[in-house]
């Protein structure tokens, strides 16, 4: 009894020690590398298509999916053996992607062709299609997977889509060209960044109300603190992460950060947030405890990581 | 004609108001001068006055206007000696960092949504100064595969390498000539 007690707690430990895994693409020489966060360290670094950008994650399916798209597929990785097990071909530019949390539905943003395709992870070839608006951009699907919002960057709104028919039940104008989109954990509270206004919209997804919040130079992506207290946005010409209290709506801190930061994501584990820098083949780390610039981990060449890039 | 057609359009395309691509494109390049930061940062940040150290550029004329967010900013005209001009707008020249950041609003350059930072720093050895040169931007072609040579990354990218290596080359040569 005693033995399987200890047991019990060393599993405990072994859980609560877990590092996360960030999978960041890295534009220009066409691969992904894999970060063990705790580390701060690559652990791999993995061959994908032309051009890599978005990166969605299932834990459950033991699954990434990397957007190529110069090479017009997406790449599937293995999370146990961190190996490509599959190529999905895609007849446009796919860029942004995202993944339902049932894990049933991948959504892929086709940049040209101005559509959505919902492809089923169970058969790839199974795919539905929505035209969205053109150029659609970031993704995120709510935390019932019942609703998915696309950022519609050059007719400068969001697209809210039910999943279940896939059809747009809403449009909602934000500022001009929003590329990055982020939701609160409890799926209440969604980001739009701006890129042309300079501006995050804040918006509530019962009410629709929505505010603006003034950030950086050309600012790409977003994301909230777990507890939806903070959110982070990356400022791609400034080279700086505004910090965002978001019960007051300022700017509490400017973070300096590598060359044109990208994508952005949260670790719980480590409470701490990763930023690419696409200029400086880097990824950028920030105490969030602190607010703070922690240090770099070196990546490969252009790094982005579009979308929730961290395993966790 | 058909010759003619397809210049016509190759003119027109950098000025579309379109926007920029999924992929973005960067140039970076350095020279080391032997004259002071100083020197070199006043040469850099002279906005109006390109073709002073631009062996491509053949008149520079600036004018103050309202931008897109009603705000006033300085714009130049490069005409280039090979025939042509590049519209650019000064985002800022800081004289504590010496950062010059600019884009190009439209012109001849085969490029989409281009973006740079010339940063002037001391050194490496004493007397000298170190300038860096990054762009980033987007080939013109805006729709999917097959990419029309002249539209493609490859044209984009050489456009602004040689823009960047003569530049600095011709920099160097005025900086350290010059009184």
């Amino acid at each position: 009894m005693m033995k399987i007690f200890i047991l019990f707690l060393l599993l405990q430990l072994a859980a609560c020690t877990q590092n996360s895994t960030a999978y960041i693409t890295n534009q220009g020489d066409n691969t992904v590398s894999v970060i063990d966060v705790g580390q701060a360290k690559v652990t791999h670094t993995i061959a994908v298509g032309k051009a890599p950008v978005g990166v969605a994650i299932s834990k459950a399916l033991h699954r990434v999916f990397i957007t190529n798209v110069e090479s017009q597929n997406i790449s599937v990785i293995d999370t146990n053996t961190n190996q490509v097990v599959e190529t999905i071909k895609i007849e446009g530019s796919p860029v942004g992607i995202a993944i339902a949390p049932d894990n049933k539905t991948l959504y892929v943003a086709d940049w040209y062709s101005d559509h959505i395709l919902a492809i089923n992870t169970v058969n790839y070839n199974e795919r539905r299609e929505v035209i969205v608006a053109k150029a659609p951009a970031g993704l995120v699907v709510s935390p019932d997977s019942k609703q998915l919002y696309v950022a519609a960057r050059d007719t400068n709104e969001i697209a809210v889509i039910d999943t279940a028919t896939l059809t747009i039940t809403k449009r909602i104008t934000v500022g001009k060209h929003p590329f990055g989109l982020a939701l609160s954990k409890d799926g209440n509270t969604l980001y739009a960044v701006n890129v042309y206004a300079n501006s995050v919209s804040i918006i509530n997804t019962s009410t629709w109300q929505q505010t603006k919040i003034k950030v950086g130079e050309h600012p790409y992506c977003a994301v909230a603190s777990p507890d939806n207290k903070t959110l982070y946005v990356t400022n791609t010409q400034d080279d700086t992460v505004s910090i965002i209290d978001l019960n007051t709506k300022k700017t509490i801190a400017t973070i300096e950060v590598g060359m044109t930061p990208e994508g952005i994501s949260y670790d719980t584990a480590s409470q701490q947030v990763l930023v690419a820098s696409w200029g400086e083949n880097k990824v950028s780390v920030i105490d969030a405890h602190t607010s703070k610039f922690k240090g770099h981990i070196k990546t490969g060449d252009k790094s982005r990581a579009f979308g929730l890039f961290i395993l966790q | 004609m058909k010759k003619f057609i397809a210049l016509l359009a190759l003119a027109i395309l950098p000025f579309s108001a379109l926007a920029h691509g999924p992929t973005p494109q960067k140039v970076e390049k350095t020279v080391t001068i032997k004259a002071p930061p100083a020197k070199v940062w006043a040469l850099v940040k002279d906005f109006g006055n390109m073709q002073v150290w631009h062996p491509a550029i053949a008149s520079d004329k600036t004018e103050q206007k309202k931008d897109d967010n009603g705000e006033m900013a300085t714009y130049r005209t490069l005409t280039l000696k090979s025939g042509g001009d590049i519209y650019e707008k000064l985002r800022s020249a800081d004289d504590a960092t010496m950062k010059l950041k600019y884009e190009i609003v439209s012109g001849v350059a085969p490029v989409a949504d281009y973006n740079s930072v010339m940063t002037v720093a001391a050194g490496p050895g004493a007397g000298e100064t170190t300038v860096t040169w990054v762009g980033r931007f987007y080939r013109t072609y805006k729709l999917n595969p097959p990419i029309p040579p002249g539209q493609d990354d490859e044209t984009a990218t050489k456009f602004v390498t040689d823009v960047y290596d003569s530049g600095l080359a011709s920099l160097k040569k005025v900086a350290e000539n010059s009184k």
